[in-house]
C-alpha cells in the first residue's frame, strides 16, 4: 500500500503524535549509533543541523527571526572549538575573502545605523547571524582533518537517509486531516520538510548533501551501498522538497558535471532521460509549474513569456516586488546600502514583514556596491581556488571532496538567486562543512 | 621540522591583543572621537508623530464579524490579508500624507514655507514620512523640523489636510463597504528634546569602527610576521 492510498484512508484523522515520537525516536537512536561510530564535534553538529527542528527560546522585538536552541547550540559548539588546544592547520586561503566580505558587511551596518536606514538592534542581530554561521566555516576547517574525509561522507549519507526516513514516515505520522471528495485522490507527497522551517531550507539541505554524494558516487570515491542509498534518497527528496530552486541548482551542477566530464552523446541522453522521467517524478503541481515555466522560456527566449511566468506565479510574484524594493533602496544608497536588516523595513511576504528572497539583490540593497563585490569575489575565489585543486589531487576520495566542494559552491550560487541561501541556518550549516573539507584538503596539499 | 606547540584560536587572540594592545585601544578611540566630531556638524532635528486610523465604517466592520462574510477592498476585491498586492486602507492612504504636494501645501499652512518657496521631493521625504503598521489599520506620521514647534505644526497641518483628502475621496465611493474613514488615534506630538542627532549611537558606531579597523591593522600585521 503506497503512502498516498494510506492517507486517503485516514483522511479526517489527526496526525498521530505517537507514532512520529516513535519515529524520531527511532532516527535519534539511528544518530546516536552514528555518533559511536564517528565521535567527532564536527559530526554531532552535521547531524544537529540535518534533525534538530528550529525551536524558538526568545523573541526579539521588532525582529520576525527569534532566537533559537540552534542558536544556542551552534554557539556553545563555536565556543568549545575557541578554547580547544590543537595543532593549527594550515592557513585558509578565504580567510582573507570572508573577513572582506564581513568586514564591508560590518561597516555598511554601522554606517547604516547612523544613517538611520537600519534598527540597531536588527542590525547587531543579523551581524552576528552572519558571523555565526561564517565561523562555523572556520570550525569545521579546522576539526575536519583529511584522514576524517570517509567519516565525513559516512555521516553526510546517514544525516540524508534519517531525513528521508522522517519525511517518510510523516506521511503517515503527520498527514493533516484534510477532507477529500468522493473519488478525489489525496494529497501528493509533497507537503512536509521535516525539521527544516520550510521548502528553501529543507531542499538547499538535501540538495546540497546530494552534491557531495553525486559528487563522490561519480568520481568512483564511495560507491557502497550506504552511499548510493543516500543519494537516492537524497535526489528523491530534492525532486519531492517543493523547492524549485534546489531542484534547479541540482540540475545545474549536474549537468555541468556531464558536459565536463561525459561526451556530448552522453549529456544528449541524459538530458533525454531526464525530460522523459520529470513528469513522473514530480508530483507537485508547484514542482511542474518550474519546469512548464522554463521549458516556455527556453523555447521562445521572449521577454513577454518571461513577465507571464513571473506574473502567473503567486510566490515568483512576490519575489519580483519585494526585488523592485531591494532596488530602489540600493539606488537611494548605492555604495553601502541600508545596513544588515534594513530590508525587514520595506519587504513583506504575505503582509508579514520578510525577506527579499534573492540574496544578491538582498546584498545589494543593505550592503550596497561594496558588500555584493565583496561577497562576489568571496564566491568567485572559492570556485576558482576549489576547481584548480581539483586536478592536482591523485587520491580519488580527496579529488571528489574537493570537486563536490567547487559544485557546492555553484549550486549555492545559483539557489541563491531566488532563496537567501547564504544566511539559511541549515543551508549554511551543510554549506560550510562541505567548503572546509574541501578547502582544507586543497590547503593540505599546497603546504 | 620543529613541532608545533598546540594552541587555541582564544590564545592566539589574547597574545595578538596583549601584544598590540596600543593600537587596538588606540584606534578606537580615534574612531569616536572622529564620529563625535561629525555628530557635532549635524543639524538639530525634532521629531513630532502622529498615529492615524484607516478602516472601513464601524457598522461595516460589526456586520462582517457578526455575520463572519468577508469584506471587500478599496479596489472592490475581497479584502485578502494574505495577498501583498491588495492595498489596505492604511497602505493606500500613507504615500498620499508623505506625497511632495501636501507636504509643500501642509508646509504653507504651518507657516514654514512661504506662498512662493517651492519643497522638491529628496527635501519633502526628508522632512516627512507616513508608515503603515503591518495589522493594525494605523499610519504612524513622522514630521522632522528644526524646532519643536514648527515640527508639531508641520504634522497638525499634513493630519489636517488628510482629513479632509480622506472626508472628499470617500463621500465619493458609491457602496459603504469600500469606505475607508481616516481618524485621528493620537495627536501630533510636541517633542521635547531633539530626536537627531542620536549621539550614543553615533559614538558607538565610531568606536565600532575604530575597533574594526584596529583589528584588520592588527591582523595585517600578524599575518606578515
Amino acid at each position: 500500500m503506497s503512502p498516498g492510498s494510506r492517507r486517503a484512508g485516514s483522511c479526517g484523522e489527526q496526525s498521530d503524535p505517537v507514532a512520529h515520537i516513535i519515529l524520531y525516536t527511532a532516527c535519534l537512536a539511528a544518530a546516536a549509533w552514528q555518533l559511536r561510530r564517528v565521535p567527532r564535534l564536527w559530526a554531532f553538529l552535521l547531524l544537529f543541523v540535518a534533525l534538530m527542528p528550529k525551536v524558538a527560546v526568545a523573541g526579539v522585538s521588532g525582529n520576525p527571526t527569534p532566537i533559537r536552541i540552534d542558536d544556542l547550540v551552534v554557539g556553545a559548539a563555536l565556543a568549545a572549538w575557541f578554547f580547544r588546544r590543537r595543532v593549527e592547520p594550515p592557513a585558509s586561503s578565504a580567510t582573507f575573502f570572508l573577513v572582506l566580505y564581513w568586514g564591508t558587511a560590518a561597516v555598511a551596518t554601522l554606517v547604516g545605523m547612523a544613517a538611520m536606514t537600519t534598527e540597531p538592534l536588527t542590525g547587531v542581530l543579523h551581524a552576528g547571524r552572519l558571523l555565526e554561521y561564517g565561523l562555523l566555516y572556520f570550525l569545521f576547517y579546522s576539526e575536519i582533518a583529511p584522514e576524517d574525509l570517509g567519516a565525513f561522507v559516512e555521516v553526510i549519507a546517514t544525516s540524508l537517509i534519517l531525513l528521508f526516513a522522517i519525511w517518510f514516515g510523516q506521511h503517515w505520522t503527520h498527514a493533516p486531516a484534510i477532507e477529500l471528495a468522493p473519488g478525489e485522490s489525496a494529497s501528493p507527497w509533497t507537503t512536509l520538510y521535516p525539521t527544516f522551517s520550510a521548502s528553501y531550507d529543507f531542499g538547499g539541505f538535501v540538495m546540497l548533501s546530494t552534491v557531495v554524494l553525486y559528487a563522490v558516487w561519480s568520481r568512483g570515491a564511495d560507491r557502497g551501498a550506504w552511499t548510493t542509498a543516500a543519494l537516492a534518497a537524497g535526489a528523491w527528496l530534492t525532486i519531492n522538497s517543493e523547492s524549485r530552486v534546489s531542484l534547479l541548482s541540482l540540475a545545474v551542477v549536474v549537468a555541468i558535471d556531464i558536459v565536463l566530464r561525459a561526451r556530448w552523446w552522453a549529456a544528449a541522453a541524459a538530458a533525454a532521460i531526464a525530460a522523459a522521467v520529470t513528469p513522473l517524478l514530480m508530483r507537485s503541481a508547484k514542482m511542474r509549474r518550474l519546469v512548464t515555466g522554463v521549458v516556455a522560456i527556453a523555447t521562445t527566449f521572449q521577454l513577454g513569456v518571461v513577465r507571464q511566468v513571473i506574473a502567473g506565479d503567486p510566490s515568483l510574484a512576490l519575489r519580483a516586488r519585494n526585488w523592485r524594493l531591494a532596488v530602489e533602496h540600493w539606488a537611494a544608497r548605492p555604495f553601502l546600502g541600508d545596513g544588515l536588516g534594513g530590508y525587514l523595513s520595506y519587504t513583506r511576504q504575505y503582509d508579514l514583514p520578510g525577506s527579499t528572497d534573492g540574496w544578491y539583490l538582498r546584498v545589494l540593497a543593505d550592503t550596497g556596491a561594496a558588500g555584493l563585490v565583496a561577497f562576489l569575489l568571496l564566491a568567485g575565489a572559492l570556485l576558482w581556488l576549489l576547481a584548480r585543486h581539483v586536478r592536482r589531487e591523485t587520491d580519488p576520495l580527496r579529488r571528489a571532496i574537493v570537486y563536490a566542494a567547487a559544485l557546492a559552491v555553484t549550486a549555492a550560487s545559483v539557489s541563491a538567486l531566488l532563496v537567501d541561501t547564504f544566511v539559511s541556518y541549515k543551508i549554511m550549516g551543510v554549506f560550510w562543512t562541505i567548503v572546509a573539507c574541501g578547502t582544507r584538503v586543497a590547503a593540505d596539499t599546497q603546504s | 621540522m620543529p613541532a608545533t606547540r598546540p594552541s587555541s584560536p582564544a590564545e592566539r587572540c589574547l597574545r595578538a591583543i596583549r601584544k598590540h594592545v596600543l593600537p587596538l585601544a588606540g584606534i578606537p578611540a580615534i574612531g569616536a572621537a572622529i564620529a563625535a566630531a561629525i555628530t557635532a556638524t549635524q543639524p538639530t532635528l525634532y521629531r513630532s508623530q502622529a498615529l492615524l486610523s484607516v478602516k472601513p465604517p464601524p457598522e461595516i466592520v460589526a456586520a462582517a464579524i457578526r455575520t463572519k462574510r468577508p469584506y471587500l477592498g478599496p479596489d472592490g476585491h475581497i479584502y485578502d490579508a494574505n495577498d501583498p498586492e491588495r492595498q489596505t486602507g492604511p497602505g493606500r492612504y500613507a504615500p498620499r500624507l508623505a506625497a511632495p504636494g501636501l507636504v509643500a501645501a501642509a508646509a504653507r499652512d504651518a507657516g514654514i514655507l512661504s506662498g512662493d518657496a517651492a519643497l522638491d521631493d529628496v527635501k519633502a521625504a526628508d522632512w516627512v514620512t507616513a508608515e503603515r503598521i503591518e495589522g493594525a489599520d494605523l499610519i504612524r506620521l513622522t514630521v522632522w523640523q528644526p524646532d519643536a514647534d514648527a515640527a508639531q505644526k508641520l504634522a497638525t497641518a499634513i493630519v489636517a489636510r488628510g482629513l479632509e483628502i480622506n472626508r472628499r475621496e470617500e463621500a465619493a465611493m458609491p457602496e459603504p463597504e469600500l469606505r475607508r474613514n481616516m481618524l485621528v488615534v493620537d495627536a501630533p506630538t510636541r517633542p521635547s528634546a531633539p530626536a537627531y542627532p542620536r549621539w550614543p549611537v553615533n559614538i558607538c558606531v565610531g568606536l565600532a569602527l575604530g575597533v574594526l579597523a584596529a583589528s584588520t591593522y592588527v591582523a595585517w600585521v600578524e599575518a606578515g610576521r
